[in-house]
């Protein structure tokens, strides 16, 4: 034997030689990038793409619930068919042991732009120890500007709404001219908060005075989050809904899903059907490779590796190549809506969360459909498999 | 034929028992091999031979397992092929037969060590070490580390060579092996399988009288028969 021989049969060669079987997938994938990594990339952007249009489709319901989830930190009774909430039902909202404090509200409407269109947006007019009352609740700190003025045509919001709207402190937010943002006397922006509740919030006294038809409402509060909830499921049995409304985060939440759920269900169809598409279009490109291996098989059976022993090699073999194409796919989706996020999203003000597990989930079915497709005809050509056939064929 | 004398006492490995293989069925049945009875030693060069679509070939398989009999029984240590599932005949070709097919059959994407290795018992530590020593013995040592398709084919059927032995297996059967190369490394083939005689049987499928001159025994073929 020559030196480099007698080298190769030094112990720690013969470890490191034995660390990767011949057989094992890693190697195999390694040899053979050109059939493996075609089925990896396809796995790659078809993840990347379901997870992405999941993300941006679930970036509506995210909208929604940060947009209002100021309900979860307090809760709202407006009149009906009034301008107040009659005493009766004032009445009952404090006889609940769980309320900590209320005070009234008068709101005026803007609105915040969203990637479905412009959502209304409350401003709520109340009074000094109100706002600071809510702001406290909610987690928020005024990060710019000062709050409004007690009876001026004043507004301070979130520096996300403000974001979203485009406006900078002394911006006109409501004025008589807007559909949508309308008042009579311009309301100018005099502050901006921080924190993770979006809120707008103006003076009652200046509601009161410029939005005649405005109606006065009862802000309620417990002591926290979980009493909150508790609260507003306790308001929702007793309060007389025929002369009132309560606005909850749970009744948020339920007509958020009510108004999505054909949307849901639309985008459910459109990603079963790519799924299956992708999936049976790369499984098939993955049996292609396998039925090239044909021969490979065909001589590892004759000499002597069990049928079962080759199937789980290619399920080994598969099952790694979605793993890694899965996982790359989410990888690269995260960074793609991070992408989107910092360029598109927050600098306008919207909303999408590249770590949005559920969106994942959708893409799970995808990696096993590829599989199933991939590996179906070739276990049962294996089934079948004569390697003498195969063997004659060749010599 | 050719007979050099085999230890009359050794009990065969292998045995045929009027072994018959047919394709096709109804009217149109044709017998690669029709009622043969052979015994094969445990140890020794032994040669089939006979012109193309004798059944030789047909007759490796029946004794190797890769093929079940249409009628007859193989048998090896008494143990009937028949009474074993599939698992059980594949068992046995991986942990006491080796092949060598006329195609070099070697994995592409392995190196010829790897190929080699590939055929290791499950499990063995000492696989490696044997591999070079059998690339050694071969005069194949510097091709450890090349993959098949920089290989001559006389370099790569010594390679699957070294794949059949690399189990140490109690039989080799090899089919045809020189018939893709030239005369000289035909030869050497042929010496190199021979060589193993001693440590096991040696079963070669030729038509070519001059592969197996050396052969202890040698079953010649004719017409899907043993010619007696």
């Amino acid at each position: 034997m020559d030196t480099a021989g007698r080298r190769m049969r030094s112990p720690e060669a013969a470890t490191s030689r034995r660390l990767v079987h011949p057989l094992s997938s890693i190697l195999y994938f390694r040899r053979n990038p050109g059939r493996t990594l075609p089925v990896a990339f396809v796995i790659v952007v078809a993840v990347a793409l379901v997870a992405s249009v999941v993300t941006v489709v679930n970036s509506i319901d995210l909208t929604v619930l940060t947009m209002y989830g100021y309900q979860r930190h307090f809760t709202v009774v407006t009149p009906r068919n009034a301008f107040t909430v009659n005493d009766n039902i004032a009445g009952t909202i404090r006889s609940q042991p769980l309320v900590r404090k209320t005070f009234t509200a008068r709101p005026a409407l803007t609105v915040v732009k969203t990637i479905f269109g412009k959502m209304p947006f409350v401003v709520f007019g109340m009074s000094k120890q109100g706002r600071e009352t809510v702001l406290q609740q909610c987690g928020l700190r005024l990060a710019t500007g000062r709050m409004p003025a007690e009876g001026a045509p004043e507004v301070a919001l979130h520096a996300d709404i403000a974001r979203n709207r485009k406006l900078k402190l002394g911006d006109v937010v409501l004025k008589p001219d807007s559909e949508d943002s309308y008042s009579l006397i311009p309301m100018r922006l005099v502050g901006t908060f921080e924190g993770p509740v979006w809120l707008a919030l103006s003076s009652e006294s200046f509601i009161q005075a410029n939005f005649p038809l405005s109606t006065q409402g009862i802000v309620i509060l417990a002591e926290n989050e979980r009493d909150q909830r508790v609260l507003d499921a306790q308001l929702d049995k007793r309060l007389d809904k025929s002369h009132s409304r309560l606005w909850t985060y749970a009744s948020l939440v339920r007509e958020t899903q009510d108004a999505l759920s054909s949307l849901y269900l639309i985008m459910n169809v459109v990603i079963t059907i790519i799924i299956f598409a992708i999936a049976f279009l790369t499984g098939m490109l993955a049996n292609i490779y396998f039925m090239q291996r044909i021969p490979e098989f065909a001589t590892l059976a004759a000499i002597g590796y069990q049928r079962r022993g080759l199937l789980t090699r290619i399920l080994a073999e598969t099952a790694l190549l979605c793993a890694i194409g899965w996982f790359v796919g989410s990888l690269l989706n995260i960074a793609l809506l991070l992408g989107i996020k910092a360029s598109i999203m927050t600098p306008r003000g919207l909303l999408v969360n590249p770590f949005d597990l559920s969106a994942y989930r959708y893409t799970i079915p995808l990696p096993l459909t590829i599989g199933m497709f991939a590996i179906l005809p070739i276990s049962r050509r294996l089934r079948r498999l004569d390697p003498v056939s195969i063997i004659e064929k060749r010599a | 034929m050719t007979h050099s004398e085999i230890e009359p006492r050794e009990s065969p490995l292998i045995r045929a028992c009027g072994v018959s293989l047919a394709y096709g069925d109804g009217d149109r049945v044709t017998y690669a091999l029709s009622d043969v009875s052979l015994a094969l030693p445990a140890r020794g060069f032994i040669g089939v031979m006979g012109p193309s679509g004798s059944g030789k070939s047909s007759l490796l398989y029946l004794l190797s397992g890769l093929k079940r009999p249409t009628s007859g029984e193989v048998e090896m240590e008494g143990r009937r092929y028949s009474d074993m599932d599939e698992r059980a005949i594949t068992r046995l070709r991986r942990e006491r037969f080796g092949f060598v097919f006329q195609s070099p059959f070697l994995l592409n994407y392995l190196t010829a060590l790897e190929n080699v290795l590939a055929a290791a018992p499950q499990g063995d530590m000492q696989a490696a070490e044997r591999a070079e020593d059998l690339f050694e013995s071969l005069g194949i040592v510097g091709l450890a580390g090349k993959f098949p398709h920089h290989l001559s084919g006389g370099e790569r059927q010594r390679v699957c060579i070294a794949r059949a032995m690399i189990s140490d297996p109690e039989v080799i059967f090899a089919d045809e092996p020189t018939a893709a190369l030239d005369h000289a490394n035909g030869h050497v083939v042929v010496d190199l399988l021979a060589s193993y005689r001693d440590r096991g049987a040696v079963i070669v499928v030729t038509h070519d009288p001059e592969m197996v001159a050396g052969a202890d025994k040698v079953f010649q073929m004719r017409d899907g028969g043993l010619d007696e």
